[in-house]
């Protein structure tokens, strides 16, 4: 039993009914539904050791959710074997559920008009996390995060930041083996998505906690993550090392351009490939060794009144990987 | 236990910042005893009727009182909880599901019988009521009686919620319930003054032990005979009903599908 | 759900509500011929006027007052003067208000089950009279619930307002006389219910002069008038508290 996280050819399909408009339809519903099925999960596989941070990347609807889902226990699979922690996730045996956790961006399971502590009490009561352990990893959770002038607010008083730290908090107050984070820095600002992955990878780090992350931002990936799956349609098409990816794929930035008076297209064509023209906007295409080079050649020989040097997109690399091609 | 005192605890506390609309609350529940009250005086002013004017008004303070305490509300929510996905973070957690239902239902209790408490009693005295509680036999059927339809009524409750595990919406069946009640329980019309087929009915359905049984055993209507029939039915209901919700909840589970992201 | 399967649902439904609450008004009339000075066909006449008034209500007014929490919460306070009928509403997707339609039918089937078995002599002048009282009526509620709805934004989270419709629809559905026994401090004190259902159904029967109709519509605007200062008082409260 060496790996924490083991998966294997796991599935999970769906049954939708397709519900014809109108009244006719309505009405032969009744009687006769038409089932398809959707593959959120389409045998995919993969092993994951004590202390690694990974990151599940892939477009919406790739299946990165039902995954953690699975591996939380909240799904039956449709096939497949998964152990977690030596536990089959879906029995939910409370011994299992006490050792991990799983946060969902946006969704919060603290109590709204009362303070957050108060959340964190009742946590540490379904945990049974003891008096001691409670109150030495409440102090260091809540001085990596610098919340302590705020613990008796009342949640709904508190800023969006505070508010995701306290979320973190009430996640972690179990000292989880395994932290499950859905989308976590959907909806943060700038400065918040950093505080954010700075607190998890200190968290990884001291801990040693396998930390398991799904986004579609590739900032977030990029600056937490050393290993990487990439998920699309339900298949894992890429697992392996984040440096392997950008290296072999992601070898291309995108300049983001507003010019100030018309420009001619084909002139473009000497800085890289143009993605979009649309006056007074381009999107170009340049290596990524000759990014910064691109970017002065630009602003010297054009009337440039914007200037951008942007990561391609999740979906464009994701593609990428997919088609095996290079889009530079 | 400790885990269902931290949940009673929190709850509590969580409702006590909601005290104004629990007040609401309170008021939704009494406003139709009270307008029963009216209809039945003015009916006794006009012609004989099987209670006096008291005994009306008796009938149905108990209604308040021991309605609210027997009263159950969960089960809507539990189905557009399951409708939305709502319960994912209950099936994360080494707590069951139940605890938060039972916490939310006491914790709200508590309040609202804060609130109606020194209502009952400045009515019991204007009237000048006695409590018709005699010997220990009675007290305890009594409070036996209350537990159980309160139970009762809860588990119900929460099993017509379950509902949503299959059905799309379980309105349809909390209305149906809802008219049951109406007929067989004893709340808008006691049921000694029912025509006598609704009586017999109500000897089995679990209906009436879910609040007319207590109110009955409370005003000393029953023989100790009646008593203990009416408490044996109520616990085999009882028991119906908290096999039916391991069933449900079980296979329902099975079929349940975090929804949405 | 979908508009057509739910709106049939519905009609079933309120059908059966109204089936069942006269059923309770022949389990009263069982023991007495008269309650509170009103015969069984009067009272009759007074469920169907009302249900007409609350079917219109539910349809119309009361779907724009449960979003007024939402409104106060964001802070929209250029709702001075609630809007009651927010053409928004009429003609956008709110088909589940249209099942109200059930409840108004409901009435009128009982209006015309009163009149065609003769419980009460008809007239034109009775049954068109009963349009402009439900208009009558429907401002009232409107002041009424407006009024409780106010009270909730100093006491409550106004998580609850819900709860005033209910109780106001429960204690009008009868005349008002049967709480209040003709005592004239209560008729006094409790005259606002009393114009929405009451009096006007009292109007139509004959029980009282029609002069009292005239009564009727300064009431209205009264309430009306009263109703919108508490709210604009409200309203400016409420932003200087939680600025």
């Amino acid at each position: 039993m060496s790996s924490i996280i083991s998966v294997s050819k796991l599935k999970k399909y769906y049954k939708v009914h397709q519900k014809e408009p109108g009244l006719m339809g309505s009405v032969r519903s009744l009687f006769k539904r038409k089932y398809y099925d959707v593959k959120a999960v389409d045998g995919v596989s993969f092993t994951i050791e004590e202390g690694e941070l990974i990151g599940f990347i892939g477009p919406n609807g790739a299946g990165k959710t039902t995954t953690l889902k699975v591996l939380s226990g909240l799904l039956y699979p449709t096939s497949g074997e998964v152990s977690v922690l030596g536990y089959t996730p879906w029995d939910r045996k409370p011994a299992f559920q006490k050792q991990f956790s799983l946060v969902m961006g946006q969704k919060n399971q603290l109590w709204w008009d009362l303070p957050a502590i108060e959340s964190f009490i009742l946590n540490k009561e379904i945990y049974e996390v003891s008096n001691e352990q409670y109150k030495k990893t409440l102090d260091e959770l809540v001085e990596l995060l610098e919340v302590k002038d705020v613990l008796k607010i009342q949640v709904r008083k508190l800023s969006l930041g505070q508010r995701m730290k306290m979320e973190l908090i009430a996640a972690l107050i179990h000292s989880p083996k395994i932290l499950f984070l859905d989308e976590p820095t959907i909806g943060l600002d700038v400065v918040m998505q950093k505080k954010m992955r700075d607190f998890i990878k200190e968290y990884n780090k001291r801990y040693n906690a396998t930390v398991i992350l799904t986004s579609h931002y590739m900032d977030d990936v990029k600056e937490l993550c050393k290993r990487v799956i990439i998920i699309d349609k339900g298949k894992i098409l890429f697992d392996g090392a984040l440096d392997e990816i950008i290296k072999k794929f992601a070898n291309h930035k995108l300049l983001t351009v507003v010019f100030s008076k018309k420009v001619d297209k084909e002139d473009l064509k000497d800085i890289g490939v143009v993605k979009e023209f649309e006056f007074p906007k381009a999107i170009i295409s340049v290596k990524r060794a000759s990014a910064s080079l691109a970017a002065s050649e630009l602003l010297q020989n054009f009337p440039v009144a914007d200037l951008n040097i942007e990561e391609p997109q999740i979906e464009d690399i994701i593609r990428e990987v997919f088609t095996g091609r290079d889009l530079a | 236990m400790n885990k269902l005192l931290s949940y009673l605890r929190i709850y509590f506390l969580n409702t006590l910042t909601y005290r104004g609309d629990i007040l609401l609350f309170t008021i939704s529940g009494i406003t139709q005893p009270i307008i029963n009250i009216f209809i039945w005086l003015s009916i006794s002013g006009s012609a004989a009727t099987p209670l006096t004017k008291i005994e009306f008004i008796q009938y149905f303070i108990l209604v308040i009182l021991i309605g609210t305490w027997t009263s159950a509300w969960a089960g809507q929510f539990i189905s557009a909880d399951i409708r939305l996905g709502r319960i994912s973070p209950f099936l994360l957690k080494p707590v069951s599901f139940i605890y938060h239902q039972i916490a939310n239902n006491i914790g709200e209790k508590i309040i609202k019988t804060m609130y109606l408490l020194p209502f009952a009693v400045f009515l019991g005295a204007t009237f000048n009521f006695k409590l018709p509680l005699t010997d220990y036999f009675h007290v305890s059927s009594f409070l036996l009686a209350i537990i159980f339809s309160t139970l009762l009524l809860f588990i119900i409750d929460i099993c017509i919620g379950f509902g949503a595990f299959w059905l799309d919406d379980t309105t349809a069946i909390f209305e149906f319930f809802g008219i049951s009640m109406f007929f067989f329980s004893g709340k808008f019309i006691p049921l000694a003054i029912m025509p006598k087929i609704i009586q017999q009915m109500s000897e089995f359905l679990p209906l009436r032990y879910m609040l007319s049984f207590p109110i009955e055993i409370f005003l000393g209507k029953l023989s100790t005979r009646e008593m203990l029939t009416g408490l044996v039915i109520q616990s085999l209901w009882l028991v119906v009903f908290i096999v039916i919700y391991k069933l449900c909840w079980t296979n329902g589970l099975k079929k349940y599908s975090a929804s949405g992201a | 759900m979908e508009f057509r399967e739910n709106f049939v649902f519905w009609i079933l439904v309120q059908t059966f509500y109204v089936g069942l609450h006269l059923l309770t008004i022949n389990i009263y009339f069982s023991f007495t011929d008269t309650i509170a000075g009103w015969t069984k066909p009067e009272v009759y006449l007074l469920v169907g006027i009302f249900r007409i008034m609350e079917g219109t209500f539910k349809m119309l007014i009361h779907p724009n007052i449960v979003k007024l929490p939402e409104f106060i919460n964001r802070g929209d306070l250029d709702f001075a003067l609630t809007k009651p009928v927010n053409t928004q509403f009429l003609l956008g997707a709110r088909y589940q208000r249209l099942d109200e339609m059930a409840t108004i039918l409901g009435g009128v089937g009982v209006l015309v089950y009163v009149y065609s078995q003769n419980l009460i002599p008809f007239s034109w002048y009775s049954v068109l009279s009963i349009l402009p009282f439900s208009f009558l009526g429907l401002t009232v509620m409107y002041s009424l619930m407006m009024f409780f709805v106010t009270l909730s934004v100093f006491l409550t989270k106004m998580s609850s307002i819900w709860v005033y419709w209910e109780v106001l629809s429960k204690s009008l559905r009868l005349p008002i006389d049967v709480y209040t026994h003709g005592s004239k401090v209560f008729n006094g004190i409790l005259w606002p219910f009393i114009i929405v259902v009451t009096l006007p159904a009292q109007i139509i029967l004959g029980k009282t002069s029609v002069y009292f109709f005239f009564l009727e519509i300064i009431g209205c605007i009264i309430l009306l008038w009263a109703v919108n200062k508490f709210w604009n008082f409200a309203l400016r409260h409420y932003s200087s508290a939680s600025s």
